[in-house]
């Protein structure tokens, strides 16, 4: 099956024009949490995921990995703690996020994205559940009130990683500008077609 | 200061919102246009409002703005010059001397302007990477 992704078009890392990551799809992910809490860790180990990868030289392939190893038994794909390393790094996946997740409870303006949000919130916490990333050193995620948005941020001296969210969802979108320091990465596309593993994936090689 | 064609090397920035600040940490968003602005202009550009740091009073004067009511950046004009030449945003932006038309005594006031044809997440982004330029901050009189 060919999945084209339009992320891939406004991809502008440079250097980089054909990411050879795997992709994920925000809104391939099942199952998010509808509530104002982070799922559980049993949502987590229950969760269904849908993943498609993609390679240069391959169709784009789209496959449903079920329910984790933890409790099916079956392999393939991540989640391979043990329940106490789970709910630690549940701990420290929430700290990162829940900044954010209180402060747009505030933004009183913004009640009609604050669902989109808070949903967009909860499966990031899903996809930095299920790859490793270190999240141990990262800073909380910061929310802002912008005109007719509201603006996810993460902010470094020399990085910063957003993801905005419009009143005219098709505006909605990231982006991710790096300095001279940090590569001179620019890179930013919509929402809705996000390439949220190779984000995660600078996350994981972030360079300070 | 030293002139360029008639822009100094720095320009001031007022954060006129509170929502731009959080626990001191500054959002992209100061740097976003206000894409109203396409409707007065007729190069249909979106003016991110400025100062130009021409002398030594210009950052007071700022602060003494209505624009600047929780404080103020210095951002050099060579971070808007390094945005024009990256290969991914060559031409995005320009940058220009206008009055305004809230405060027409203002000798230092100009414009960012993103250029109409910059899609927004571009906009959004390129003002991500003027943000990391910040130089300085400047608490609110």
């Amino acid at each position: 099956m060919k999945i084209q992704s339009k992320f891939q078009d406004n991809l502008l890392s440079e250097g980089n024009t054909e990411p050879s990551y795997p992709i994920i799809s925000l809104k391939d992910i099942e199952h998010p949490e509808r509530d104002y809490g982070f799922p559980t860790h049993a949502g987590i180990i229950s969760s269904l995921v849908t993943v498609t990868t993609s390679s240069a030289t391959t169709d784009l392939v789209s496959m449903v990995i079920g329910p984790s190893p933890l409790i099916a038994g079956t392999g393939g794909f991540v989640l391979q703690q043990r329940p106490i390393d789970l709910l630690a790094r549940s701990k420290q996946v929430k700290s990162v996020l829940q900044l954010a997740k209180n402060s747009i409870i505030g933004f009183i303006d913004k009640q009609l994205l604050l669902p989109i949000a808070n949903d967009f919130l909860n499966k990031f916490y899903y996809a930095l559940m299920k790859h490793d990333i270190n999240v141990s050193n990262l800073k909380p995620l910061r929310a802002f009130e912008g005109e007719e948005s509201i603006l996810f941020e993460w902010i470094y001296p020399h990085w910063r990683i957003g993801f905005s969210f419009e009143q005219n969802q098709e505006d909605s979108s990231w982006f991710l500008a790096s300095d001279s320091v940090t590569g001179n990465v620019q890179a930013y596309g919509d929402l809705i077609s996000i390439d949220l593993l190779w984000i995660l994936d600078w996350l994981k090689r972030r360079p300070c | 200061m030293t002139m360029k064609n008639d822009y100094a090397d720095t320009c001031i920035r007022g954060v006129r919102k509170a929502e731009w600040i959080v626990d001191g940490i500054i959002s992209s968003l100061v740097f976003e246009p206000d894409f109203r602005t396409c409707d007065q202009r007729d190069d249909r550009g979106y003016e991110t409002s400025i100062n130009w740091e021409d002398n030594d009073q210009a950052v007071s004067y700022t602060l003494r703005q209505p624009i600047a009511k929780f404080g103020a950046l210095r951002l050099p004009r060579k971070a808007i010059d390094l945005v024009n030449e990256k290969p991914q945003s060559t031409n995005s932006l320009k940058y220009e001397r206008k009055i305004s038309q809230d405060n027409r005594d203002n000798p230092y006031h100009g414009n960012i302007v993103y250029l109409h044809d910059v899609p927004r997440p571009k906009i959004k982004q390129i003002a991500a990477t003027l943000a990391l330029e910040i130089t300085d901050i400047f608490p609110p009189k």
